[in-house]
């Protein structure tokens, strides 16, 4: 298949990042080298296979509730990259 | 101090505890040792202040008549993996000024065991990359050679451990970032069986590819923070609650098979890295242990079944840093799309925004089946491929890169070159299965090679022992 740039500025949508047209160019390039390397893939029955999307044989274990620790108020607003005493600030989004 | 800052970890913990030197004295030592040698970019963050309280702590606790595995001891951990009250930037502009809330399961682990935090460890940004070049911070240099890559994405780790700035270090591994720079320096590291090592704290880029392990300057001290930092964690729903113990302990190879596999040979290998292999399968030959054939058919598939099942992970694990939660937010955004936008754009570097739009790629609509379905698929026969190869021998055996540590900057225009480097290690991520790479003679220019030997899920025991036996009696090229 080809790379357009259609598909890279699609993709880039998708990603939430900005590409200059020269980074647009150098996407496309580095999305055709990756193809020609996954080719690879296409040496098998797909059909014939199941997909493992995770190598661990468990599975979900629930656990009881046990009350612990929450965690510090003032570090975890710390760590917002804009807040107003004990709020984080983000833009309006309902009109 | 010179000569402190080279003694084992085994060593130096016996010094301290032994009431011959004092932990102040060596974290002293040991952060000279980073400030004399702070060209070679192995630290982010070095958390002085912090690392002689720890270590007037860990004299106190020696005094009161106190032991624990890593009492006093020096270790360095990558950026990567969450430090409370340190900041944690995974090498990435987007991080720079996060401090986590909380520790990492295996921070806690260390500081339990009386280890001293020296700093945290440069990496490639988010772990993205098999150089460390890819750091938005600083480039980390070789070890061995500065004009060389240490390897990545743990470079920063493997560089501290060898270069005498840590006894050793915590990295991590999503496709080999533990062992080719362990490889690339000289020194043994570790990636553990998926699930063995928690996950809790440490930076997500391909969650079900992931593990933390240790590196160190030889193999028991590898085994020493491997048993400290193992375990089960109800805070990692992915965390081993079984026998992590399957593997032997043992001194003596009669009985013991070790397989090697065509694949991990090509034609083109690199004669001397060929060579190197060649000896140390000898020496296990000649040491009692039988050595088999086998194979791994899928094995072509790995390079490219890794890239598309890590990348479609990392670009869901990163959708996260979106400027509204933690880590930074662009300015002058008005709206939140700016936000997202402005936020990514500017923060993220070029490795990791070529990440993101492949898994975005390999996931959209259309493109699903193709590619990250078959990739998938893939993952089935690569893993049962494993399976079998392993059910006929205790490890296998092959060289962890197909080449030593080369010049720093050889890859600039290539964006797909390095990743040929992982050739392979992917698949052992892969398939979930433990490996570690020790050192296994030089190059004609004096650079480390690295032997890589794979075990069977949860049997890193059988390996520690197998690389141990080696490295006692294992002649060099």
């Amino acid at each position: 298949m080809e790379i357009t740039t259609e598909t890279i500025r699609h993709t880039a949508k998708l990603s939430r990042i900005t590409l200059s047209a020269e980074e647009e160019k150098g996407m496309e390039k580095h999305f055709a080298a990756m193809l020609e390397q996954v080719k690879t893939l296409d040496t098998f029955d797909a059909s014939a296979v199941s997909a493992t999307a995770h190598i661990l044989s468990s599975v979900n274990v629930f656990r009881d509730d046990v009350p612990g620790e929450p965690f510090d108020r003032e570090k975890l607003l710390s760590c917002a990259p804009e807040r107003d005493e004990d709020s984080y600030v983000v833009p309006r989004v309902v009109e | 101090m010179k000569d402190m800052v080279k003694k084992s970890l085994a060593e130096i913990k016996e010094d301290i505890a032994a009431g011959r030197v004092s932990s102040v004295e060596v974290t002293e030592a040991v952060l000279e040792s980073i400030k004399e040698q702070e060209d070679l970019g192995a630290y982010v963050t070095v958390c002085a202040e912090r690392a002689m309280e720890e270590a007037r702590a860990a004299d106190k606790a020696v005094a009161e008549g106190k032991s624990a595995p890593l009492l006093g001891v020096p270790i360095a951990v990558k950026d990567n993996i969450c430090t409370e009250g340190v900041r944690t930037t995974c090498a990435s502009k987007f991080l720079e000024n996060y401090i986590p809330p909380y520790d990492a399961f295996v921070v806690k682990k260390l500081k339990a065991a009386g280890a001293v935090i020296v700093g945290k460890a440069n990496m490639d940004e988010f772990a993205m990359g098999s150089t460390s070049e890819f750091s938005a911070y600083k480039v980390v240099k070789n070890a061995v050679d500065p004009t060389r890559v240490p390897g990545g994405s743990s470079g920063g780790s493997a560089v501290a451990v060898a270069s005498y700035q840590a006894y050793a270090s915590l990295g991590s591994d999503t496709g080999g970032s533990i062992r080719q720079p362990a490889s690339f320096n000289g020194v043994v590291g570790l990636k553990p069986t998926y699930s063995a090592v928690s996950r809790n704290g440490l930076v997500a880029f391909a969650s079900s590819l992931d593990q933390i392990g240790p590196i160190a300057r030889n193999v028991a001290d590898c085994r020493t923070v491997y048993d400290v930092i193992k375990g089960h964690d109800a805070g990692d729903s992915t965390s081993y609650a079984g026998d992590l113990d399957k593997g032997a302990d043992f001194t003596s190879l009669k009985g013991r098979k070790i397989g090697v596999a065509k694949e991990f040979f090509p034609a083109a290998l690199n004669a001397t890295i060929r060579a190197a292999l060649e000896k140390a399968i000898k020496f296990y030959e000649d040491n009692g242990a039988e050595i088999v054939e086998t194979s791994i058919g899928s094995f072509d598939m790995a390079l490219a079944c890794y890239y598309i099942l890590s990348s479609a992970e990392a670009t869901s694990n990163l959708s996260r840093y979106d400027g509204i939660k933690y880590g930074r937010r662009a300015e002058g955004c008005k709206t939140l799309d700016e936000i997202y936008y402005k936020s990514r754009t500017e923060f993220f570097g070029a490795e990791v925004k070529r990440r993101i739009m492949l898994g975005n790629f390999v996931l959209s609509s259309g493109y699903y089946d193709a590619f990250y379905l078959r990739a998938s698929k893939a993952r089935t026969l690569i893993k049962k491929d494993f399976d079998n190869a392993l059910a006929g021998c205790d490890a296998l055996i092959c060289p962890t890169a197909p080449t030593t540590a080369y010049k720093l900057g050889s890859n600039a225009g290539d964006t797909t070159a390095a990743y040929l480097g992982d050739v392979f290690t992917v698949p052992v991520n892969i398939a979930g299965l433990p490996a570690l790479s020790v050192n296994c003679g030089y190059d004609g220019d004096g650079l480390p090679i690295g032997m890589q030997l794979i075990g069977k899920p949860y049997c890193e025991k059988t390996l520690l022992s197998l690389a141990e036996i080696y490295e006692k009696g294992g002649e060099r090229v």
